[in-house]
């Protein structure tokens, strides 16, 4: 299942622009990555978030927390998260502003963070990816416009495919189901995955601070059950 | 009365005849009038000892009746007052308006009376009332200024019923505003205005008050601080340091700026830091205040990443590590 569009027009503003300045960022950080890499291996120690440092308060960590949200290790890794950012956070700015969603954004890539470090507490592998703090834009999103539709790809067997539209409650409901299994894994075996499960549900469980970063009339619609 | 009419017929072609004023002032039953006259009899010839005892004597008594109707005109003021809030503003409004014409000098019945006419222009005029009683009352000259302002612009009184849920109220004076528009832009902008407050009213949105909404909006980027904060100390908050607590302070003051700025309300910042008549906030002060908003925060998050950035040294001690 790959979410492609959102098919609700915008109410407040015609541009999702700080959704595409993210993306575009993102883009050209991955661009230049390889300028960037050095013999020693450290680029990633210093500009991911690595658990043990943070709790060890080695290295600059409050940096590296930030960096790391637009780190990627190669083009699928980009690709996927952006795709979803793209699909889920122009309507989730729209209900914003440009600026508001920007911190709530980074706001939620902290989260994760958080979470993934008192989860992988020991851990020394950093992490990289804006995965969580788009897991937090798809829960703004279930929260904000969970009957709105989403023109999805679905491989229905083999090369048959389909693109209905199907709810947002549906779409991220399943994704988050994907993280639950891992996560539990994670959780009570201490198993490292390459994917970080938890940063995605810490993402995700920030997303309910959405309704701090809402603009006044999303916020009065929302709460008079009127079309946000 | 037929006398008075006389004398004051005969003071029209002679004004500097003393004894047309002496026997206006015998005759009038108005002391202030009976005042005013022996004191023009006294400027005309100063030597009338009588003249001056009598007019000594009318003083007083002009001193007691304006202590009696000034005792009576509060007792009346704090009986309207009881009806405005019981909700009889009609009943409340005849009672002053009965107050004022008896007592002009009630400062109060004047600035309650502003608050309960209809008419903008009745506003204004009690306004200007209190202002001549008492030119020091701030309140009321920051109620006149508004009010004037808004006279001017009336689409900033709209924007500002709009966002206190005066939906009907904001809607009229779009209406009215669309059709004195003097171009097609101006129109466009009006008419936009109406489109946006009749769906917001068919869709049933509630009213959420500005303060409330500058409570929700202020702490966003506080929580991210915050966050970064915990990240920075090993996720251990006794670790924080009072400099750190200070920061956030910054961002926490800077956040509900930049709420201020986002939400049009009648808040204190616009009349008191900026000087405005309408104290809703023109887009010059709030560009100015979002840019202080934002410096606020920017210093805080700024000294956070220096400190963080300090630490970079550290992984010159990294080549041990798997």
């Amino acid at each position: 299942m790959f979410p492609i569009k959102d098919t609700e027009p915008n109410r407040y503003s015609p541009f999702p622009m700080m959704t595409l300045f993210l993306i575009v960022i993102n883009t050209v950080v991955l661009l230049l990555e390889p300028a960037w890499w050095r013999e020693d291996h450290l680029f990633f120690r210093e500009f991911g978030s690595t658990p043990s440092f943070i709790l060890e308060r080695f290295g600059p960590t409050v940096v590296a927390s930030l960096t790391a949200l637009f780190l990627h290790s190669g083009f699928f890794h980009l690709f996927g998260n952006m795709f979803a950012l793209w699909v889920f956070g122009r309507r989730v700015e729209d209900a914003c502003g440009p600026m508001r969603f920007l911190i709530f954004y980074l706001l939620c890539g902290v989260s994760a963070d958080v979470m993934s470090t008192i989860v992988r507490s020991g851990s020394t592998i950093p992490s990289i990816g804006a995965s969580g703090a788009v897991f937090g834009v798809m829960g703004a999103y279930l929260i904000l416009y969970p009957a709105g539709r989403i023109r999805t790809l679905v491989l229905v067997w083999g090369p048959v495919i389909a693109w209905p539209r199907i709810r947002a409650i549906w779409i991220v409901l399943y994704f988050l189901g994907m993280q639950i299994i891992p996560a539990i894994d994670i959780l009570f075996h201490g198993t490292e995955y390459y994917i970080g499960y938890w940063a995605h549900m810490g993402g995700f469980f920030a997303s309910v601070t959405i309704f701090l970063f809402l603009r006044p009339e999303a916020f009065a619609r929302y709460i008079s059950d009127a079309d946000v | 009365m037929q006398a008075r009419a006389l004398f004051l017929r005969i003071l029209e072609e002679q004004p500097e005849n003393p004894a047309a004023w002496y026997w206006l002032a015998r005759v009038s039953d108005d002391v202030d009038e009976q005042i005013v006259a022996l004191e023009r009899v006294l400027a005309l010839k100063p030597h009338l000892s009588q003249v001056r005892a009598r007019l000594k004597r009318l003083r007083t008594r002009q001193q007691a009746i304006q202590r009696e109707k000034a005792a009576w005109a509060r007792k009346q003021t704090s009986k309207a007052e009881k009806l405005r809030k019981r909700g009889e503003g009609e009943e409340a409004t005849a009672l002053l308006l009965d107050v004022v014409e008896k007592y002009e000098k009630h400062e109060k019945a004047w600035l309650l009376l502003s608050e309960l006419v209809d008419e903008e222009e009745d506003r204004v005029i009690a306004l200007q009332n209190v202002l001549a009683l008492n030119p020091k009352n701030k309140a009321a000259r920051a109620r006149l200024d508004a009010l004037l302002h808004f006279r001017e612009n009336p689409l900033d009184l709209a924007a500002l019923y709009e966002e206190e849920g005066r939906f009907d109220e904001a809607l009229a004076i779009y209406h009215q505003a669309a059709r004195h528009a003097e171009s097609r832009q101006e129109w466009d902008t009006i008419y936009k205005g109406i489109n946006r407050l009749e769906r917001r009213r068919e869709s049933g949105v509630r009213h959420v008050r500005p303060n409330v909404s500058i409570i929700r909006l202020t702490p966003g980027p506080f929580l991210l601080y915050f966050l970064l904060l915990m990240v920075h100390n090993g996720l251990d908050p006794l670790q924080f340091t009072p400099s750190l607590w200070l920061e956030g302070l910054s961002v926490l003051v800077g956040g509900f700026l930049l709420a201020v700025a986002s939400v049009r309300s009648h808040h204190p910042i616009w009349t008191r830091v900026f000087g405005e008549p309408g104290g809703s906030g023109s887009r010059l002060a709030r560009f100015a205040l979002s840019m202080t908003g934002w410096t606020l925060i920017g210093i805080a998050f700024v000294l956070l990443f220096g400190a963080s950035l300090e630490r970079l040294g550290d992984y010159s001690s990294l080549s041990g590590l798997p």
